[in-house]
């Protein structure tokens, strides 16, 4: 400035006025677009600072995040640049502020005025001398100072929020209502489910070791619940009433573990393979011996019977009567094949009629030796018999009857594959010839309703899936109290005859085969005088 | 060679400025000789003078403002008349009127004699206590510098002024000035008590010697001289417009009008005020040895040049809210530069 003063001193006084103003529109220029960076800066940070809360909800990695910073700042400065560059600055303008600032009264401008317009003045050149003279001392510093934009004294509080935005965790700090449904669950309820998942490994060791697949899985389930409580957000109440109904399910599993591993010997599917089998072959010698009966037999025929009678000797199903009743067939006795066929089923469904009687001492014989409650029973359907039906079994004294579920709650959508749950129910719940092992029964039945249906042995498989099974069933009276009084009103039925007289062996079979009743002599004579 | 001639030209209009300033500044220092204090009303009558215009003093008896007008018409030596305002004053003893004359032949003839007003310095003492019918008779006077008597005007000498003085004590038998009569006295100034020092002097120079002589200081042909290079002064489009901004605000209806004109102002300034404005600038500017009109000049003369410019309305005068208050209240609120001006 000192330069242009002394340069100035030499120069026409319009000419000073013109390098004043350029000078000043220089100053102003700059000025002006520092201040549009600085504010630039101002608004990219506010612009990080909402990406940085947008991260917080949509999380983005650390790559994404910084590009997106550096774009915002960039259009910014970009944009602050264009304005910058696209601005004007008046020169007259600049001149009056001048003239306010140094307080020059408005010679300035005054003098701009009178050289810029085109009509004579007769002052004219005296005022563009005082102007000149004036404006050698002009400092364009001091007209444009380079003043910081207020909002600027923001930054440092913007720099912190987006550093609390990227660090904080806002779930403590916002309510609930904010959170998102992928917020950790409360302490309480992590704890539960950490303790829900050791249960659940515990459980399942225990069913690996006894090799029980569905005990098995159904620990699994208990672990992946538990896991979900530790890591999910849940509605507290309903989740603390899930795992109460949990811990009490893990308490009867256990309990049912320790029943089963006493059942472990009973190899029923054996038993049952055995019993279809034999089933088929009786079907097929009664077909056979059907055909015998027409009399005189045509050589295919003939052929055809000798090849039925081999099959079950290959199907491995060979006896000494039906080997006999073949070399009859081809010796052409056709009266002494007929003969050895039918002993053969006469001795077959004798030894079926034993084998009901030796389950149904066998089902006694469980339940007073481990005097358990008679509604936990395993029970086996003895009106359709082993070979009726797919051999399921199921515990029972479920709440819900027959429907095979789980008595344990769980959450919707989680659903529990259970092993061997049967169609056919085996209420639990039997009165014997004793008294004392009557009360005994009924003493125990005051035990907790819900219980864990389960399966006795390895046998075909039906899954079922349940949903949310609440804590407690809608019944209200325990299944072992219930049961009696079923019981009692059955047996009344039998008496009043209004079971009709060809389902009462059915009837009679069905409380034989779970353990309720006991053949005894008494109740059978009560039945034949009223056949009678 | 028109360098020379421009600077030769610039010497000139400098010589004469200076020399305008010389001989106000000499014209000041003589009637600060008989008037003790009262500098800015001094320098506001002689602004008013330069500028073609009127001053109304307003100001409690016995404060000089007869001595001041007395002094001023001595000093500029131009002819002086004073006329006391009265309630029975007519317009013909101020303006004149056209009398029967006889010749020497014997015939009679109208011939009209003019009035007090037929000078060059007036002194409307106590104008307001003529009839507003007898202070209309100095319109024409005022505004035209002509008076017209049965048809036939009569022009009045240049440089011509009217100091019209005014008590503001309200009386019996005052007559208000009417607006229009307002509106043609360029400034009011108010003639405000002396200070104990200023009473001290006043004392000393009107009880211990004989009354002081006032010199000659200017005449009629030199103060015209001067009103002429005072319209010279330029002013810039901005300042015009802050002076138009301003005589606007005084309007309660105006976007301009600040707070307490649009409640007790219930009309404004008139363009007389602009001008008066602008004017006044001027006169400030070159006393002050510059050749533009400044934002500060135009403040300086505002307040005495559009006080009495602004009517209040009932809820004004009920209020006894100061006209100046108003003014000053504008002069605050209006920013200098707006935007696109």
């Amino acid at each position: 400035v000192g330069a242009a003063s002394t340069v100035g001193e030499h120069m026409e006084p319009e000419e000073t006025l013109q390098r004043l103003v350029h000078t000043l529109r220089r100053r102003a220029g700059w000025v002006r677009r520092r201040t549009l960076l600085l504010q630039a800066f101002f608004i990219g940070l506010c612009l990080c600072l909402g990406l940085a809360i947008w991260h917080r909800f949509v999380p983005l990695t650390v790559g994404q995040l910084l590009e997106l910073w550096v774009g915002a700042m960039a259009l910014c400065a970009i944009v602050a640049l264009a304005l910058g560059l696209r601005s004007r600055v008046d020169p007259l303008g600049l001149l009056i502020r001048a003239d306010q600032t140094l307080k020059l009264r408005e010679r300035l401008s005054t003098a701009y005025e009178l050289a810029t317009s085109p009509q004579p003045h007769p002052l004219r050149s005296i005022v563009l001398q005082e102007a000149a003279r004036v404006g050698r001392s002009v400092n364009p510093f001091r007209v444009i100072p380079s003043a910081t934009p207020r909002t600027l004294r923001w930054t440092p509080f913007l720099l912190l929020a987006i550093v609390l935005a990227l660090v904080v965790d806002f779930g403590v700090l916002l309510p609930r209502s904010f959170v998102g449904g992928d917020e950790r669950p409360s302490a309480a309820l992590f704890e539960q489910g950490q303790q829900l998942e050791r249960e659940g490994k515990r459980l399942e060791a225990e069913a690996r070791r006894r090799g029980l697949e569905r005990s098995m899985e159904a620990s699994r389930r208990m672990q992946s619940l538990g896991q979900r409580l530790q890591n999910e957000k849940i509605n507290e109440r309903e989740a603390m009433a899930r795992v109460n109904s949990l811990s009490e399910y893990v308490r009867n599993l256990e309990e049912e573990l320790k029943k089963m591993a006493v059942l472990e010997d009973v190899s029923l599917s054996k038993v049952r393979e055995v019993m279809v089998n034999q089933a088929s072959i009786s079907n097929e010698v009664q077909r056979l011996l059907g055909i015998l009966g027409r009399g005189k037999l045509s050589p295919s025929e003939m052929r055809n019977l000798q090849e039925r009678l081999q099959n079950f000797g290959q199907q491995g199903s060979v006896d000494e009567r039906l080997s006999e009743a073949l070399n009859q067939l081809r010796d052409g006795d056709l009266e002494g094949a007929r003969e050895m066929l039918e002993s053969y089923l006469l001795q077959d469904q004798m030894a079926q009629d034993f084998e009901h009687l030796q389950r149904a001492e066998r089902a006694l014989d469980r339940n007073f030796e481990h005097g358990s409650d008679p509604g936990e029973e395993m029970g086996t359907d003895a009106s359709s018999g082993e070979s009726s039906e797919d051999g399921d079994y199921e515990m029972a004294g479920a709440p819900r009857g027959g429907g095979g579920e789980f008595p344990g709650d769980f959450d919707e959508g989680d659903y529990l594959e259970s092993e061997g749950m049967g169609s056919n129910s085996s209420v639990g719940s039997g009165r014997g010839t004793e008294q004392d092992t009557s009360r005994n029964r009924l003493t125990e039945a005051k035990s907790p309703a819900s219980r864990i249906p389960g399966q006795t042995g390895e046998g075909g498989v039906r899954r079922s899936y349940v949903r949310a099974l609440p804590l407690k069933a809608d019944a209200t009276i325990p299944l072992e109290d219930a049961i009696t009084t079923y019981q009692k009103r059955a047996e009344e039925s039998l008496l009043r005859e209004e079971i009709p007289p060809n389902n009462r062996d059915l009837v009679r079979a069905y409380f034989l085969a779970i353990g309720l009743v006991e053949e005894a002599a008494g109740s059978e004579g009560k039945d034949e005088q009223h056949e009678r | 060679m028109s360098s020379t001639s421009d600077e030769a030209r610039n010497a000139e209009l400098r010589r004469t400025a200076e020399g305008i300033r010389d001989d106000l500044q000499r014209l000041i220092h003589e009637l600060e000789k008989v008037i003790v204090g009262h500098h800015e009303v001094i320098e506001g009558i002689l602004i008013a003078l330069l500028c073609s215009g009127h001053v109304l003093l307003e100001g409690v008896p016995g404060l000089g403002k007869t001595l001041l007008v007395k002094s001023l018409g001595r000093v500029l030596n131009l002819r002086f008349s004073r006329i006391q305002f009265t309630p029975d004053l007519m317009p013909a003893d101020i303006i004149g009127t056209n009398v029967v004359m006889e010749d020497e032949s014997g015939r009679k003839h109208f011939e009209f004699q003019g009035g007090p007003i037929f000078a060059q310095i007036i002194l409307a003492d106590e104008i307001n206590r003529a009839t507003p019918k007898t202070q209309s008779a100095l319109l024409e006077a005022m505004q035209e510098q002509s008076v017209t008597v049965a048809g036939i005007s009569h022009h009045l000498d240049t440089p011509f002024i009217v100091l019209a003085t005014q008590n503001p004590i309200e009386m019996e038998g005052t007559y208000p000035l009417p607006e229009a009569q307002l509106d043609r006295f360029f400034l009011k100034l108010n003639v405000t008590y002396p200070s104990i020092q200023q009473l001290e002097d006043i004392v000393d120079r009107t009880t211990q010697h004989e009354p002081i002589r006032l010199q000659n200081i200017l005449d009629g042909d030199r103060v015209d001289e001067m009103k002429e290079f005072v319209r010279t002064i330029p002013v810039a489009a901005h300042v015009k417009n802050y002076a138009a901004r301003l005589v606007l605000a005084t309007h309660p209806d105006s976007p301009y009008a600040t707070d307490l004109a649009k409640r007790y102002v219930l009309y404004g300034s008139s363009p007389r005020g602009a001008q008066s404005l602008v004017l006044g600038g001027k006169m400030k500017a070159l006393m002050e040895g510059r050749y533009n009109v400044s934002f500060e000049d135009l403040r300086t003369i505002a307040i005495p040049s559009l006080r009495h410019r602004v009517i209040l309305n009932f809820e004004g005068a009920a209020a006894g809210i100061e006209q100046a208050s108003i003014v000053a209240e504008i002069l605050e609120k209006t920013p200098e530069v707006v935007r696109g001006t």
